[in-house]
């Protein structure tokens, strides 16, 4: 079987389960960090989280392509568990020599500082952390990418944050603490890329999500004797939204061809600037196509367009990585605008 | 997962950076005697000199079978030719619709008469194609065409307008979407198309002013204009769904978001010499991710077409997207200069911007307007 055909059972195999926790009061009570609903043990019974390791190690070796095809049916899904993280702690831990005993660490978002030689300060943000737990954490470094594996019980701070995509996560502040290991990522991108490919993808799978149940919605809701559908003005306003799921899409294809080609950087920069800079658009439409009832608790809507406002800060947001991008592309002056962009695909 | 649309991970043609180097090589030869007004004109610019170079090269049909002259390349190495020409703001525009669309649907709908007459001479670069859908009455709404075609002994007789005809005055042919049956009332039905000489006696040509003050576009009156039978492409009636075809042609390419590169690459050179910060790295940094985004997804309707495939919907999103992309940028030029940004020619940067700003509403025009896109993109999501 071809990594391709590999990966599509493993997407195919996640969807049944996740289709089994999408609906608003399963998800809230995953928002509440209520435990017991299942959805954690059956995903973590497909065994997945070793996606990315080789097959000696027991993994499915799939590369990043593929990867992202689970990471967008994880968005698709509103995400219910951190299944991505956990293919990304996995891949990073294996890559960097980190050994893993027991729990899979936890990826942490934002950067550590390394001043005093073998500890690390900063505040990062933990994603699905509750309670005391091991936490992977990028150092910031020029031109080498080094994690290390923390346990949170050293931190200075840990406090439950308040993050409006609301999946129990932790804000947690290190003070010269000691990593119980650290590595290198061998590659050419670091944790803060890895997550924001992540990011990227779940991003692109919400607006498939978010564009589906806009269609779904327009083709149902009756207003002055026909579907609001039918209306151009509210077409407009789709084909808009579709586009820029398109884009979203089409950018972290982009990157995946780049990282599994040893490059990335630059890649997944543009993609999680694209997919990030969609996000405006694509949750106001919905919203407006939605009406009242879209903003409700109850309705399924905020659940994926909450997330959306969340992941496009999280790992750099457009701003951040227009900066990075356009940074590169200034120095490389006009003439070099037209390679830089062909050596995207063709570098 | 929902996936309303087809784009697929791209494959790079093996040998794309040795044809790079090729078409780079030749295009140092020509590009030096552009002015920035002219790269900001774009594709539209007429030059048949160029377009005969071009031919002698290989690269007008390039994909067609080599029996009317082509090299049976792939569109793949077709999208990089044309890409590198729009790159460089290259005068295109004397081959461009008969590279793009006419020559396709010759070989698609038309006689083998038809491919051997007018296949090898657009090849060569020595046929200008101009399009003869919009008229007076006609525009976004194509379906409500007058023109008629008229049968009579051994041929056709055609009267009536076609408007905003772009390069017709400079044009050997046209292909014209008639109305053979029926009136205007009747919609898509009794549309055919038909290919021909634009020196037929009873054509009359009058240029069109844009408010540039150049004249690319013109009106042509057809006045009991006489054509032969064998003027008809494709089917008779069938002429809608033909054109729907082609369209599909006309709005695939890469000079649908394009069009304004040349300004992007005069900006990042300005701002590389006169230093930029943060704020300017970010504007143009988004510019460069949009545009990345897209020329990904345009390399993937190149390989759809190579399958075989009709990529209507992935187009419509591309033109929708790309049209956008470029017509923002003059507005970001301005954002970065500042209150110094005349639109005259002190520099190569506002002398490109004067002709991008001035051209820049009709990239959501041609081809189809953009709420006219919308529309089709809605429809293929099902929208009802």
């Amino acid at each position: 079987m071809s990594n391709t055909e590999i990966s599509q059972l493993m997407v195919d195999g996640l969807a049944r389960v996740l289709a089994g926790f999408a609906d608003a009061q399963t998800m809230d009570k995953i928002e509440k960090g209520e435990t017991g609903l299942g959805h954690e043990k059956s995903i973590s019974e497909l065994g997945f989280d070793v996606a990315m390791l080789s097959e000696e190690d027991g993994g499915a070796g799939i590369g990043w392509k593929n990867c992202a095809k689970i990471f967008e049916l994880l968005g698709y899904y509103a995400s219910p568990t951190d299944l991505g993280e956990q293919i990304i702690s996995q891949w990073a831990s294996s890559n960097a020599g980190i050994e893993i005993n027991g729990t899979v660490p936890h990826v942490a978002l934002g950067t550590v500082e390394s001043i005093t030689d073998g500890l690390v300060s900063g505040t990062i943000l933990v994603p699905w952390a509750s309670g005391q737990s091991f936490v992977l954490v990028e150092i910031s470094k020029q031109d080498t990418q080094e994690i290390c594996l923390i346990d949170t019980a050293s931190a200075t701070s840990i406090a439950p944050a308040d993050t409006i995509g609301r999946v129990p996560s932790q804000k947690v502040i290190l003070a010269n603490c000691a990593p119980l290991q650290i590595g290198t990522l061998d590659g050419s991108f670091g944790l803060t890329h890895a997550m924001a490919f992540l990011r990227s993808s779940q991003i692109s799978g919400a607006m498939a999500r978010i564009l589906e149940m806009t269609i779904e919605y327009c083709n149902t809701r009756t207003q002055f004797g026909r579907p609001i559908g039918k209306f151009q003005a509210v077409q407009q306003l789709v084909a808009q939204l579709a586009g820029e799921m398109a884009a979203t899409n089409a950018a972290v294809k982009l990157a995946a061809m780049g990282m599994d080609k040893g490059r990335g950087p630059l890649e997944i920069a543009i993609a999680k600037q694209r997919a990030s800079a969609s996000v405006a658009l694509v949750a106001s439409i919905a919203h407006e196509a939605h009406g009242a009832i879209g903003v409700t608790e109850e309705h399924i809507l905020h659940y994926f367009t909450r997330r959306l406002w969340q992941w496009r800060e999280e790992a750099g947001n457009e701003h951040f990585w227009a900066e990075e991008i356009g940074r590169q592309v200034v120095l490389g002056g006009g003439e070099n605008l037209w390679p830089n962009l062909i050596g995207l695909t063709e570098g | 997962m929902f996936q309303p649309y087809r784009f697929a991970d791209i494959e790079v043609v093996e040998d794309a950076a040795a044809l790079r180097l090729e078409v780079r090589e030749f295009l140092d030869e020509w590009k030096y005697m552009w002015t920035p007004w002219e790269r900001g004109l774009g594709w539209n610019r007429h030059d048949r000199k160029f377009s005969e170079a071009l031919g002698a090269k290989g690269w007008i049909g390039m994909c067609w079978p080599k029996k009317y002259g082509g090299t049976e390349r792939s569109m793949l190495e077709r999208h990089v030719v044309i890409e590198e020409l729009l790159a460089v703001g290259a005068p295109v525009g004397a081959h461009w619709v008969s590279d793009r669309q006419s020559g396709p649907l010759i070989l698609k709908a038309g006689t083998e008469t038809q491919r051997q007459k007018y296949l090898p001479e657009i090849i060569r670069g020595e046929a200008c194609f101009c399009i003869g859908l919009s008229e007076p009455d006609a525009g976004s709404d194509l379906a409500s065409v007058r023109t008629r075609a008229d049968k009579v002994d051994g041929g056709w007789l055609i009267n009536g307008r076609k408007i905003w005809t772009t390069n017709a005055h400079l044009s050997e042919y046209i292909i014209a979407l008639l109305r053979t049956e029926g009136t205007a009332a009747d919609r898509h039905k009794g549309l055919s198309q038909f290919v021909f000489s634009m020196n037929l006696p009873g054509i009359t040509i009058r240029k069109i002013k844009d408010l540039t003050g150049l004249a690319h576009f013109n009106e042509v009156t057809f006045d009991d204009v006489f054509i032969d039978d064998d003027a008809l492409i494709g089917t008779l009636g069938g002429g809608w769904a033909q054109v729907t075809a082609e369209l599909a042609f006309e709005r695939s390419g890469p000079d649908r978001y394009m069009t304004s590169f040349p300004l992007l690459e005069e900006l990042v050179e300005h701002v590389n010499k006169t230093g930029s910060d943060r704020m300017i790295d970010r504007q143009i940094g988004a510019e460069f991710a949009k545009m990345a985004v897209l020329r990904q997804m345009s390399v993937s309707i190149a390989g759809m077409l190579q399958e075989g495939l009709l990529p209507n919907q992935e187009a419509a999103v591309v033109k929708d997207l790309g049209t956008d992309a470029e017509q923002r940028l003059p507005e970001v030029v301005r954002s970065i200069l500042g209150q110094n940004s005349p639109l005259d020619k002190s520099t190569s940067l506002t002398e490109i911007n004067a002709a991008i700003t001035q051209t820049a509403p009709t990239f959501s025009l041609r081809g189809g307007t953009r709420e006219i896109i919308r529309g089709i993109m809605a429809k293929g999501l099902g929208l009802r």
